[in-house]
């Protein structure tokens, strides 16, 4: 938007894209439809990328399977030959590392039986929300190594244990339900994660009627009952973490009383 | 990670050697990574570079076509084509433009993890995918267009 060009530019739109749009932004997209359109346009070709299959083709899975087998490999002579020179924080990257492997080997037999996309980590929301942090499993990390690591073994356990599936909820999409294992063990991470992460650090706050907060109520109320509810105690007020499957992730939410706040987006 | 590779390197076959470079400079790297970055970010920057390495060898090489997987029988033609036509426009991309793309939409990475795991400051993330959105919603309304980001 220039004196020249009285549309949106590529920035713009982009930005307008993302639903960042500043004042100046929005009041143009108010009145003009030609711009309208063209942040219309950009979506739907942009959903085309998301819609893409990220498992490897029949044709290359052999490939990959290799690539997945020499990896393995490596591990256990790397980790001999560095055994002594260990951090602890390496220790917890190792543990992380063998979940990623194992994540992407449950992706390929996924992708093999007809799956879709891949276990990417839990990053941005569609909202534009950013994670905090959690520990996520597949391509997503355990805290960049630096949290314990026993909601990885949650988040392996789920996927690989597709058959334990006591006392959970049914699950959208392609996830299975939690087990009962699990849930205990994501239940106490939650708590260990929202106690850990105060109001300065929680980046993805948002007011009630964010859109964030209307599809938490949607799924509260809707045909989808949360995988996990956990009462917790959020930045002084009491609230709860609400856990959905959504596609090939779990999503919590924190709910209190006046705000709701995505959490993150976990992968597993 | 094999995402990132496919969608980065735009071929099967120079996917799954990124891959497999990737999983072992992991391997390789895990008693370095001192934890200052997200281990997905960590990860996800060994992929891009593994998948730009495999790129820029494939430019030295003759080109393989004929590459694009047919899809899933059961998979409506529709689907099929959008998923072609998709995988063809993000192939017509610059590398540098293709996996800040990549990583934006197809990963759904936020604008701040794409600048660590590239390495580049946000305002030149931002600048890239714009562009990048920009030939690449040029291209899937136009196919046959020449317009492409082809520099950095």
């Amino acid at each position: 938007m220039t004196m020249l060009d009285p549309h949106l530019d590529v920035d713009q739109l982009s930005a307008a894209v993302d639903g960042e749009r500043d004042a100046a932004v929005a009041a143009h997209l108010l009145h003009c439809a030609t711009c309208r359109e063209q942040v219309e346009t950009w979506k739907r070709s942009l959903g085309q990328l998301r819609a893409l299959d990220a498992g490897p083709s029949p044709e290359a899975k052999p490939a990959a399977d290799r690539a997945l087998a020499k990896a393995m490999a490596e591990l256990p002579r790397t980790a001999k030959r560095d055994r002594r020179r260990m951090s602890f924080m390496s220790i917890a990257a190792s543990v992380a590392a063998v979940f990623l492997v194992a994540a992407v080997v449950v992706g390929i037999v996924e992708a093999g039986g007809g799956g879709g996309g891949s276990a990417s980590s839990g990053g941005a929301s569609s909202g534009g929300a950013a994670s905090i942090g959690a520990p996520s499993h597949g391509a997503g990390s355990a805290g960049g190594g630096e949290s314990a690591s026993g909601a990885g073994g949650s988040g392996q356990r789920s996927t690989a244990g597709k058959a334990a599936t006591s006392g959970g909820t049914a699950a959208s999409g392609t996830l299975a339900p939690l087990a009962a294992g699990d849930k205990s063990i994501l239940t106490s991470e939650l708590r260990r994660l929202v106690k850990s992460h105060g109001p300065s650090r929680v980046p993805a706050r948002t007011p009630c009627d964010h859109k964030a907060k209307r599809l938490a109520a949607a799924r509260v109320t809707g045909p989808t009952p949360a995988t996990l509810t956990v009462p917790v105690t959020y930045q002084g007020l009491r609230g709860r973490v609400f856990v959905f499957s959504h596609g090939r992730r779990y999503v919590a939410f924190v709910l209190r009383s006046t705000s709701c706040d995505l959490l993150t987006t976990v992968a597993f | 990670m094999y995402a990132v590779c496919r969608r980065v390197t735009g071929s099967d076959a120079d996917a799954a050697d990124a891959l497999q470079n990737a999983l072992v400079a992991v391997v390789r790297g895990l008693p370095g990574f001192d934890g200052r970055s997200r281990f997905s970010t960590w990860a996800h920057r060994i992929a891009v570079n593994a998948a730009l390495d495999e790129v820029r060898r494939r430019s030295r090489r003759p080109v393989a076509t004929g590459d694009l997987p047919d899809g899933d029988p059961d998979e409506s033609i529709e689907r099929v084509a959008g998923r072609l036509d998709a995988d063809a426009a993000l192939r017509r991309l610059s590398p540098e433009h293709r996996a800040a793309v990549v990583l934006r939409d197809v990963c759904d990475l936020d604008y701040a993890e794409i600048a660590e795991v590239l390495q580049l400051p946000a305002g030149t993330v931002r600048s890239r995918i714009a562009r990048g959105r920009a030939a690449l919603v040029s291209l899937l309304a136009d196919p046959g267009t020449t317009k492409a980001v082809t520099t950095g």
